[in-house]
């Protein structure tokens, strides 16, 4: 096995102990650690076993059949991605605790003057800005109650808000590298900073932003008739009774906001966002007379080993050079076209994640992606490892990926999480969102913003 | 333990001439005050403990069985347990809810730093009063009760068992009730939990508030932080609807914590606080005899 394989894959937290591990994989090990990606993959999507059970059988079947050296699944473990998480879990407990989501939610409604086409129009912005900076699942958590509530109050069609701010949460999730678990990977494992990220992607969703909600909000005005009566208990609401602890919130947000700076200049001071997440956390606690304990019990570990099992799986299908081989079939389909290629990962990304979890699509397409740059970097002339076959090769390539997986979650209910957590939401609360209900409008949202997406990667990358 | 020692058959008193309350009192701390306790413990004077005594019963008469009260008091720096007995020649009314006369009187006064102590005493005297055997002795023989007075309150040899704590039942609830009487009768009796039971008096589920306002309240309010900000909101009726036109059958939880009468305390205080359980049912013969309270063995433990 090349070296130039091995080495874009290994985690900022590796050693070189990673190259000593590589060796030439038998052709039996590679048909297993394919047989058990697959497996599991089939399990995750089919939702026939808990992810985080098929993640980690996965994991342990391809160390314990030897189709990966324990070592190298471990080394492949981006412990930058799973430091993001943990830590950006904590800060969103800390911060919902003082009652700041529920303040913002109102504060917006009573902007919107208790108008329903408005409040639509609002909550779905401030759904897609809280999920730029937030994680999208987190994000529609903590909306959708409140949504509910407004939507009781008003008499609003409580559903249609639900699923709409699902899909604006993965839209605004696209725009930045803490946005969506999608780009928390993609960001590490390619390195990518975060102000990279907004300068690429979020001039995409902006578009998206001031194209769609307004269209989507006049399409449904009929049905957000609001009384006169009902409009006036939103109005005659007190946000600022919402606030329930104000010194924790300042304090919160003074740290947040520090995390978030630190996050813009990551690569200027050169601490990866793992450690800024988890050290800010750490010090949220502090500040804010939080216990660490307590606030450990609230992240999600069962998402964090799913990641951690998807890490090691995959680590067996770079071990075995699988991505080598489908990188050599992507570009026999794509006849070396680094524009249809690129629009081939856009596409692919996004009808793939509109019918499975994108994550383990996003970890099993990092490594196939760094293959084939090498080849695009020597056809034009570029050395593979090189800032410049970063810029003009990579980065293009992970930006259609992102978009890709982020937008291709519209596309069905199980296109993303954020939009299954909805759901559940929605159906522990007597409003049953189906799967044709979620699809009838996620569906022609995620072609238009696909459509918008390959005209902004063409002029961007190819005419500008 | 043995107290006997600081009871002597002197401060049984087998034939009780008081009428009324305070002078039972009266007369039993005077008995009580010629033993042993009041010699071990210099310090304790005959007024101190009547008004402990009468200050208790005004919180609650302690009428602990059928015609057996035991004023009781908690005295700080006392060494040893004591007290006296009185069987009433012209028993009366002691004013607890059953109004039923009181007959036979323990007074029981105790360290106040040890409240476990107490406890078990007060087990003593309402697993005695209890018992029929012993009412019959009492009517029949007041001398050979006071013996057995004697003999059985002051020991504490036994562990405190679920019986001797227990409440009996109140509101009787069954399957097929509607969760609209459910409410009513917990309301009633001030009730947080309730034990439903079959048609042939089994127990088979339980009812709580906790559980009714949560079938009632949408799920969402659960994910909020707090609701004061919305100040007109009043969507009760509908949310309550759907659970009101229930039967208690449908909506109980089958997950009970249930003890025969001879469990011990600490059974019943692991149910209570480490299993998180409302209430502890207690069965005889498979039948509901009896249910503890969290608040019941709180009050039992801190302030017996």
């Amino acid at each position: 096995m090349n070296t130039w394989l091995i080495a874009p894959f290994t985690t900022l937290f590796s050693t070189g102990a990673t190259e000593e591990l590589a060796r030439e994989a038998s052709f039996g090990s590679q048909v297993g650690a394919v047989v058990v990606f697959a497996l599991a993959y089939l399990g995750i999507a089919t939702e026939k076993l808990d992810k985080t059970t098929a993640a980690l059988l996965g994991a342990a079947a391809v160390v314990a059949f030897h189709f990966v050296p324990y070592g190298f699944a471990l080394a492949s473990i981006d412990l930058n991605v799973i430091f993001l998480l943990i830590g950006m879990m904590i800060v969103m407990s800390i911060l919902s605790d003082t009652g700041l989501f529920e303040w913002i939610a109102i504060t917006v409604a009573r902007a919107a003057n208790g108008n329903g086409t408005m409040i639509l129009l609002f909550f779905m912005t401030v759904t897609a800005v809280l999920s730029a900076f937030l994680d999208n699942v987190t994000t529609v958590i903590l909306i959708a109650p409140i949504t509910i509530l407004v939507g009781q109050i008003l008499g609003l069609p409580v559903m249609v808000f639900l699923i709409l701010e699902a899909l604006a949460s993965n839209i605004g999730g696209t725009s930045t590298l803490i946005g969506d678990p999608p780009n928390v990977l993609i960001g590490s494992q390619a390195g990518l900073t975060f102000v990279e990220f907004i300068e690429n992607l979020a001039p995409a969703v902006l578009v998206m932003i001031v194209v769609i909600f307004p269209v989507i909000t006049l399409l449904f005005r009929k049905q957000l008739q609001v009384s006169e009566e009902a409009r006036m208990q939103i109005m005659r609401a007190k946000p600022e009774l919402a606030i329930l602890d104000p010194v924790g919130l300042r304090r919160s947000l003074i740290v947040f906001s520090g995390i978030l700076a630190a996050f813009f200049l990551h690569h200027a001071i050169e601490v990866e966002p793992g450690l800024i997440a988890l050290g800010g956390a750490v010090i949220l606690c502090w500040v804010c007379g939080k216990d660490l304990h307590h606030a450990l019990e609230r992240v999600e570990w069962a998402s964090i080993l799913f990641f951690v099992g998807l890490f090691m799986m995959v680590g067996a299908l770079e071990y075995n050079g699988i991505f080598e081989a489908l990188g050599r079939y992507i570009l026999l389909a794509t006849r070396g076209d680094y524009l249809m290629t690129l629009m081939a990962v856009l596409w692919f990304a996004a009808i793939v994640s509109a019918i499975v979890d994108n994550i383990p699509l996003v970890i099993a397409m990092i490594p196939l992606i760094h293959t084939i740059i090498p080849v695009f970097a020597e056809q034009q002339g570029l050395a593979a490892d090189s800032p410049e076959a970063h810029a003009a090769i990579a980065m293009p390539l992970f930006w259609a990926l992102a978009l890709g997986a982020c937008l291709g979650g519209n596309g069905t209910l199980v296109g993303a999480s954020a939009n299954v957590v909805v759901t559940q939401i929605a159906r522990r609360n007597n409003y049953p969102i189906t799967f044709g209900m979620f699809t009838f409008y996620g569906f022609p949202i995620m072609i238009v913003t696909l459509v918008i997406s390959t005209i902004y990667l063409y002029l961007r990358y190819f005419v500008f | 333990m043995d107290y006997t020692k600081y009871v002597t058959d002197g401060q049984v008193l087998s034939g009780c001439e008081a009428e009324d309350k305070p002078s039972l009192i009266r007369a039993l701390v005077e008995a009580a005050s010629r033993g042993p306790l009041f010699a071990a413990n210099p310090g304790l004077t005959i007024e101190a403990v009547e008004q402990a005594l009468l200050a208790r019963e005004a919180e609650r008469p302690t009428v602990l069985a059928p015609g057996v009260a035991c004023p009781h008091a908690r005295m700080p720096g006392l060494t040893g347990a004591g007290g006296a007995a009185a069987i009433l020649k012209h028993p009366f009314a002691y004013g607890s809810a059953d109004e039923a006369p009181v007959k036979i009187a323990v007074v029981l006064i105790v360290p106040a730093e040890r409240p476990p102590l107490a406890l078990r005493l007060l087990a003593n005297v309402a697993r005695l009063g209890a018992d029929n055997i012993f009412q019959q002795i009492v009517s029949a023989d007041p001398a050979a009760a006071a013996a057995l007075i004697r003999k059985h309150v002051f020991v504490v040899d036994a562990p405190l068992l679920a019986r001797d704590v227990m409440r009996p039942v109140m509101g009787e609830i069954t399957t097929g009730m509607s969760v609209t009487e459910v409410a009513r009768k917990m309301a009633l009796f001030n009730l947080d939990a309730v034990g439903i039971l079959s048609e042939d008096g089994r127990l088979v589920g339980e009812i709580t508030s906790d559980a009714l306002y949560t079938s009632g309240m949408p799920e969402f309010f659960s994910q909020l932080k707090s609701v004061s900000f919305i100040k007109e909101f009043d969507p009760f009726d509908g949310y309550f609807d759907r659970v009101a036109h229930q039967t208690a059958g449908e909506v109980m939880s089958t997950n009970v914590a249930r003890v025969p009468e001879d469990a011990t305390m600490l059974e019943v205080i692991f149910l209570l606080s480490v299993k998180r359980h409302a209430k502890v049912y207690v069965e005889r013969d498979g039948k509901l005899a009896g249910v503890i309270d969290r608040a019941r063995v709180l009050n039992e433990i801190i302030n017996p």
